[in-house]
């Protein structure tokens, strides 16, 4: 797999993030005014360090809208770490306007550079090789690369990484439009680029309404961002039922598409096994994906479809226009 | 047997406009200048602007100084 981790929080809650750490956990807000793309991103106050995990590589790409919540003292926006173990670390000055990146918990400086302080958003992709001596550490900022290390970027024992952990501020750190690659496969395995994270959620009746609706029509049971839980739902107690919804169209007319991510929110009534699978109909042919455990509690399960299925190509604005999205009870 | 209840459904795509950058042709700028007679004349001063993609927000700064 190659893009690891898609956000831009537009399902309207934090539990993308694999666990949240710090004394103040719970310290964060999803925003809906001043966001870099979609209608959504996330506020991040101090003590509440998020993280994201996933299969330990040496070499990583990642990407996120960051907007400076203003600081006077070095403050921390992110740690690449090794399980526990920190590799790499970037921090900010607002006062002097730094970008630092260290090797450690700030045991070595490998480099800074000035990026005016601002209240507006800045797009960052960071490159990270793991290595005693040949590693890699680039960044850029809105495109434009600006810090170029060489050298030792290996703080562990293990020349991999398997982790990141935002950090808030007492200011609020912004953050949109996450994004991680790793370097395998033949699509997002290398910069991630300048785009953002748009959602789709449900707006019309779709091929398949099998599941049956709390109240209404299937599509408007799943359509609250946030998610509304017990309040309104769509469930089914037979292996198979379909539901599938019609999505409002992108309103772009011209894109480049990096990767559609399937999101639901989802639980079963009582613990007997049950599973969830992605479905997405595309020219009238359904197509699902693996089977997704569920537990008796809501959780967010999410599955990343790089390349439109039914052309085996790269997405295209016309291919998510058309498709309907949707789930099959398993 | 237990029941599958899902209560949100959503779709997030990663993309990046590939529409050009939107280009203003024509900025003419008249400067007084006391001690020229005439004032000087800026008569096409090309500016592109890079939009930060894809939300079409201005991407640089907002007040450029000449």
């Amino acid at each position: 797999m190659a893009r690891l981790f898609t956000t831009g929080f537009e399902e309207g809650d934090a539990y993308v993030f694999t666990g949240f750490g710090g004394a103040a956990p719970t310290n964060y807000s999803i925003i809906t005014t001043n966001v870099r793309t979609g209608l959504r991103a996330i506020s991040i106050g101090s003590n509440c360090f998020p993280n994201i995990t996933f299969t330990a590589t040496s070499e990583v790409y990642l990407r996120f809208g960051f907007r400076f919540g203003g600081s006077a003292s070095d403050t921390t926006i992110l740690q690449l770490q090794d399980g526990s173990n920190i590799q790499i670390l970037l921090s900010y000055i607002c006062d002097s306007g730094l970008l630092r990146a260290w090797r450690g918990n700030k045991v070595t400086k490998l480099a800074e550079v000035f990026v005016p302080w601002a209240m507006r958003w800045y797009c960052i992709e960071v490159h990270l090789l793991v290595d005693n001596s040949s590693g890699v550490l680039q960044v850029k900022v809105n495109g434009e690369l600006v810090l170029d290390y060489s050298g030792d970027t290996q703080q562990s024992a293990n020349s991999t990484v398997d982790t990141v952990v935002w950090f808030g501020s007492a200011n609020g750190q912004y953050f949109d439009d996450i994004a991680i690659n790793d370097t395998s496969g033949s699509r997002n395995n290398s910069w991630i680029g300048r785009g953002g994270v748009y959602g789709l959620v449900p707006n019309g009746v779709g091929n398949y309404s099998e599941f049956t609706p709390s109240a209404g029509n299937n599509y408007e049971c799943v359509d609250e961002v946030p998610p509304d839980g017990d309040t309104s739902y769509v469930e089914s107690d037979t292996v198979g039922h379909k539901d599938s919804y019609a999505l409002a169209n992108l309103s772009l007319t011209s894109a480049s598409i990096a990767a559609l991510v399937w999101h639901v929110w989802a639980k079963q009534d009582v613990s007997d096994g049950r599973n969830v699978a992605r479905l997405l109909r595309i020219s009238g042919t359904d197509y699902q994906g693996a089977d997704k455990a569920l537990t008796t509690s809501y959780q967010r399960l999410m599955e990343t479809i790089e390349s439109n299925p039914h052309t085996s190509a790269d997405w295209t604005l016309d291919d998510i226009n058309g498709l309907e999205l949707g789930f099959v009870s398993r | 047997m237990a029941k599958v209840r899902i209560s949100q459904t959503n779709a997030q795509v990663d993309l990046e406009s590939t529409a050009p950058p939107r280009r203003i042709t024509q900025l003419m700028v008249e400067v007084d200048v006391s001690s020229v007679p005439m004032p000087r004349r800026i008569t096409q001063l090309l500016i592109e602007v890079d939009l930060e993609q894809p939300t079409g927000r201005v991407q640089g700064p907002t007040v450029a100084q000449i």
